[in-house]
């Protein structure tokens, strides 16, 4: 009795290990929920939110390229140049700007590279940003909100699909994004 | 229509010089492998010249034909990849999804162009090299399956621009690495399913024939066959 | 896998005791603030000039955004910069047209290649030993000058010479400006397949010291003696693009094309017809067609004007090259002589090409005369679908273009300036090249690479590659309009190397008494024109004495017929030119085409002539002449005359970076020392060797294996 009875529970614990194994295993790679604290304190609340700064006056490259990009500092300056408001980020960022050192920004969103994503394919269609980065306008420090698993993108993908003349319909094809 | 695309080889134009061999690598992130690998027949080319030796001395002839991917309509390669790497895509190409790819390399046994190449290793590039890659390329790692993608990328970009600008493709828009790099004009790349484009023309043209024709692979690539002289 | 996840699977394996390893070095760089405005994954597209051959093909460049590793001010970092992704023929360029060779592909990894030279090196220990250290810009200038100064001091200014390959654009012109302000001899131009014989026939023939531009495109039958104008001579893009056109360009009109030589080359592949002949007798065969149509009244003799002229027994309708006595000299039959003659008469526009081995033989010049005068027979001279002189080329030095073998021989020099050119490797053996460089008691290079030149200097100021510096080129052929082409920097530099013009501007203004040159910059001497072409005065116009009247004569090979029984011939290759790019893995690995071989030497033997000798494919094979021997891997190669051992020339590098550092062996090794009777230039398709198999294979020759298992033509007969 005793002898089914650790077996039993042997194999009870080795099921749910292995389950879980198996689950973190398929986790490994994505990073939902990921918010790195940054070099300096950039507040995307305070600047698409409360300022209202359109999303695109600074990553002005998901206009054109499969990149939104980082802004380099002397988009910052555009206003901080003129602003005089004053705190210890901003005195970092300025100092960046005299020492003409770039600001090492930790990435945030990152796809593998074997999936190819364009920026631009996507604004063009009429996407919002917030639709795969979540509200940044709300958030202090920026966060992972999507998964950013091919499961999820295809969803969206998915419900494009009906065809409405004015936004191009998704494509659900593999060769379009893998290769 | 979506597209179809497809490519025409005139063999009276191709002069055997190797350009589309190179051009191929540096548009593809295509590793070298080494002397000692390449002895093993192990080297990677996408896209090979091939030589076709008649005759004896004094008489003697040789043919070159560069043989790449045929992107199949009915593909060896496809039904027998376990895990669909190897798929159709709505334009008719046949990509290697590199992610799906566990490396069975059943496809490559099945491919009777022998135009697949597995990835023995991870690729080396000692720095600098690497600043050479395309980012518009995946690189492929170890134990993966690539081959000729008709420079998909490039496909894709000329697509997406044309998009963006909400304009047709015109014929000609879109130039894979080695017909880009022929000077000779023997590589011709286009829509199929556009009868006015020039490789349609010249798909249909009498010279034309496909490469191992009757094992009924349907190839989307036409040789025109090298004339003699008259 | 990125740090993030490898944090995860520690945590889920359990095993965490990697993780201080773990720290990936790139995070720790510094970074620098990019000082070029790049969109990300934006690709720009900037123009360019290819460097590997005279050709002067124009580029267009694919430059996107790089993280790339530098050092600043003497810091080391990492900085965003635009960095050359892709080298594309330039649409519209009146060369390239778009195209490139597959040289010219592979040119972006002279840039990237891992083993160039990032910055001045100065030697410290035995010459040749490979002990430098690296040292300063305003150390390496100041060696340089002290060295000058001394000359200048000595009032031995004649000892300073300058060796280069021939027509590097405007920056020859410089070096040349600077050598005769500072009072030293012209530069020393060296290149092993030289075109110095066909220059000066045409210069004979029509009056045009110049190499010749094909209108190919135009032109209905194509006669070449060995020029491999679809591979490696002249410029092969342009000719590859004028092919196409001939062959398929015009409806129901295509271009036959006959090629003679006496090793099927890349071009042989793609003739029609292909004629064998005897080596050194092409112009004999040129004549013999003369002289059908001649006697055949096909054609006027006078058509031929000044080329025709230039030929003994021209006007008396060139007796001694009857069909019969043609066969009896080149091995072409009578009857081919006359069916070809008639053919290239009815089939007009026709023209007629020489290049390579023809000319490098001891009679070379005799073969360039008779193919001009038959070209001028035809008519073929300035007309559509003939040859033709790209208007108003100037060399950017006069003079001979190509040395004669004493120019190398002789350098008594105190100081040498080696730029772009390594005759270490390049010159035969029997020159005694490294020998007269030992003697040279200081040597200062310009060069990227450590080869075998290079790696005997005291002193390598390295030069920038092609893409981070200015570039020119006006080429003296490829275009039937002049065409000078000069691009700007692609993209920055990526180590501590400066633009040649540049050093020789500083070390100009540096010395004691300086010299004044007239540009300030790099970008001022691409920028600058040559000076304006003055009217064409060749030297045959200028003193018609010269016109003397040229008949065939034997050709001389060196080392005797009955115990070296095989003609030589080493030829430029497909991937390596003469050498220069034996250094690309690209090219290493990319498959020959005649051959499929790769990162390989080897020697081209007629199948009966191997089954003779009992050598077998891959076989070790000794190859001996008179002045050395080599030894390869046999390739049974169907288009070779029997009595003709063929070697391709690029590989077996003592010192070439770690691709091409002792891989395979270099035929020009054994050649005979002997020149064109007339020009000087070296014969080097006159050497006479034998062979002997050696053993068995050792997996040295390395084949693409990559083939269909099934043939076309099998399925084709089912």
């Amino acid at each position: 009795m005793l002898r089914r009875f650790v077996f039993l529970a042997t194999a009870i614990v080795c099921l749910i290990s292995a389950g879980l194994v198996a689950y973190e295993m398929s986790r490994v790679g994505v990073h939902q929920g990921y918010a790195p604290e940054q070099p300096i304190a950039f507040s995307h609340k305070l600047h698409a939110g409360d300022s209202r700064i359109q999303c695109l006056y600074c990553h002005f490259g998901a206009r054109t390229s499969r990149h939104a990009g980082i802004p380099p500092v002397n988009v910052c300056m555009n206003c901080h140049g003129m602003l005089t408001k004053q705190s210890v980020d901003i005195e970092k960022l300025k100092e960046l700007v005299e020492r003409r050192q770039p600001a090492q920004w930790i990435k945030v969103h990152n796809l593998p590279d074997f999936v190819y994503f364009n920026h631009s394919q996507h604004v063009i269609s009429g996407v919002a940003c917030q639709t795969c980065h979540g509200p940044v306008e709300t958030m202090a420090r920026v966060r992972q909100q999507a998964p950013l698993t091919m499961g999820w993108c295809i969803q969206c993908h998915r419900s494009r699909q009906v065809s409405d003349p004015h936004t191009p319909a998704a494509n659900l094809d593999c060769g379009k994004c893998h290769y | 229509m979506p597209h179809k695309w497809g490519m025409a080889v005139d063999l009276d134009r191709c002069t055997g010089c190797g350009a589309c061999v190179t051009a191929c690598h540096a548009e593809n992130n295509i590793p070298t492998v080494g002397p000692a690998q390449a002895a093993r027949g192990r080297a990677m080319h996408w896209l090979r010249v091939e030589r076709y030796w008649e005759g004896d001395f004094p008489d003697v002839r040789l043919t070159f034909r560069p043989v790449m991917c045929q992107h199949c309509d009915a593909a060896p390669c496809e039904p027998v990849c376990p895990t669909y790497a190897s798929h159709h895509t709505d334009e008719g190409l046949n990509a290697q999804v590199y992610n799906r790819c566990i490396g069975t390399r059943y496809c490559a046994n099945a491919c009777p162009y022998s135009v697949r190449f597995f990835d023995f290793f991870n690729p080396q590039w000692p720095k600098p090299l690497h600043l050479q890659l395309n980012p518009d390329v995946s690189v492929r790692e170890v134990g993966v399956m690539e081959k000729c993608t008709f420079c998909v990328q490039r496909i894709r970009a000329v697509e997406i621009d044309a998009k963006a600008e909400k304009r047709e493709l015109k014929d000609g828009d879109v130039k894979p690495a080695c017909v880009q790099g022929c000077s000779a004009r023997a590589l011709v790349f286009g829509d199929l399913n556009d009868p006015e484009s020039e490789v349609s023309r010249l798909s249909r043209s009498p010279r034309g024939s496909k490469l191992l024709e009757d094992v009924g692979t349907l190839p989307k690539v036409t040789y025109l066959e090298r004339q003699t002289q008259v | 896998m990125d740090r993030r996840d490898f944090i995860k699977l520690t945590a889920v394996t359990g095993t965490s005791a990697t993780l201080a390893s773990c720290g990936n070095s790139e995070h720790q760089l510094i970074r620098f603030v990019p000082d070029e405005d790049l969109v990300p994954g934006v690709a720009e597209w900037k123009p360019g000039v290819c460097p590997l051959c005279a050709a002067g093909c124009g580029l267009s460049v694919r430059v996107m955004e790089a993280d790339v590793e530098t050092v600043r001010n003497g810091q080391a970092g990492v900085v965003k910069m635009g960095v050359a992704k892709k080298l594309e023929g330039q649409a519209g360029h009146p060369i390239s047209q778009g195209g490139l060779c597959a040289r010219g592909q592979a040119a972006i990894q002279v840039t990237y290649h891992p083993d160039r030279l990032a910055h001045p090196l100065k030697r410290s220990g035995a010459r040749g030993a490979g002990e430098l250290k690296e040292v300063t810009w305003d150390e390496a200038i100041a060696e340089l000058v002290g060295h000058l100064d001394a000359l200048a001091a000595a009032q031995d200014q004649k000892s300073l010479a300058f060796l280069t390959r021939p027509r590097r654009g405007r920056r020859l012109a410089l070096a040349a400006e600077f050598l005769n302000r500072f009072g030293a001899p012209a530069p020393v131009p060296f290149e092993l397949f030289g075109e110095e014989v066909l220059r000066r026939a045409n210069a004979i023939s029509f009056g045009h010291e110049q190499l010749p531009t094909f209108d190919l495109a135009r032109s209905r039958f194509v006669i070449a003696f060995g020029a491999d104008f679809l591979g490696t001579w002249n410029s092969p893009v342009a000719q590859n693009a004028a092919y196409g056109a001939m062959r398929q360009g015009r409806p129901g009109q295509r271009g036959a094309f006959v090629q003679v030589e006496s090793r099927m080359s890349l071009t042989g592949a793609n003739a029609d017809q292909w004629v064998p002949v005897k080596p050194g007798t092409d112009g004999v065969l040129a004549l013999g067609l003369a002289h059908v149509m001649l006697s055949n009244k096909l054609r006027p003799a006078d058509a031929a004007g000044r080329a025709g002229a230039a030929i003994d027994g021209w006007s008396g309708g060139l007796a001694d090259y009857t069909p019969a006595r043609v066969e009896q000299v080149t091995g072409v039959s009578a009857k081919r002589v006359d069916r070809l003659a008639r053919e290239l008469v009815e089939l007009g526009p026709a023209v007629a090409m020489i290049g390579g081995a023809p000319l490098a033989h001891t009679n070379g010049l005799f073969h360039a005369l008779a193919v001009n005068a038959l070209n001028g027979l035809l008519g073929a001279v300035g007309q559509p679908g003939g040859v033709f002189f790209t208007p108003g080329f100037q060399p950017s030095v006069p003079g001979p273009q190509v040395p004669s073998p004493q120019a190398l021989q002789n350098l008594s020099a105190k100081v040498l300036l080696v730029d772009d050119v390594n005759p270490v490797f390049g010159a035969p053996k029997a020159w005694k090249v490294r020998e007269a460089l030992a003697k040279i008691p200081f040597i200062a290079s310009f060069s990227s690479f450590l080869d075998e030149t290079s790696s005997l200097a005291d002193l390598i100021l390295p030069d920038h590659s092609f893409l981070e510096s200015w570039v020119d080129s006006t080429p003296e052929s490829g275009a039937l309009e002049a065409v000078t082409t000069v691009a700007g920097p692609v993209m920055k530099p990526l180590y501590q190397t400066r633009a040649t013009a540049d050093v020789l501007i500083e070390v100009a203004g540096k010395l004691k008494s300086p010299i004044a040159l007239p540009w300030k910059t790099a970008e001022e001497v691409a920028k600058s024109q040559p000076p304006a072409p003055s009217p064409q005065s060749p030297p045959a116009a200028r003193s018609p004495e010269r016109l003397a009247l040229r008949k065939y004569s034997e050709p001389v090979f060196d080392g005797d017929a009955a115990q070296y029984p095989f003609h030589f011939l080493p030829y430029m290759s497909q991937q390596f030119g003469d050498g220069s790019t034996a250094h690309l893995p690209w090219l290493q690995e990319m498959p020959d085409p005649l051959t499929s071989a790769m990162w390989s030497s080897w020697v081209e033997i007629n199948p009966q002539t191997a089954e003779r000798l009992e050598i077998a494919q891959g076989d070790l094979v000794d190859i001996t002449s008179p002045h050395g021997v080599v030894r390869a891997p046999a390739m049974i190669f169907p288009g070779v005359a029997p009595d003709v051992i063929a070697m391709p020339v690029g590989q077996g590098h003592e010192t070439f970076t770690r691709y091409a550092s002792n891989r395979g062996v270099n035929p020009i090794g054994i050649l005979a020392p002997a020149t064109d009777a007339e020009t000087g230039a070296l014969a080097w398709a006159a050497t006479r060797v034998k062979i002997a198999r050696a053993g068995g294979g050792n997996g040295s020759l390395i084949m693409f294996a990559g083939e269909m298992r099934e043939h076309p033509h099998e399925h084709e007969t089912r």
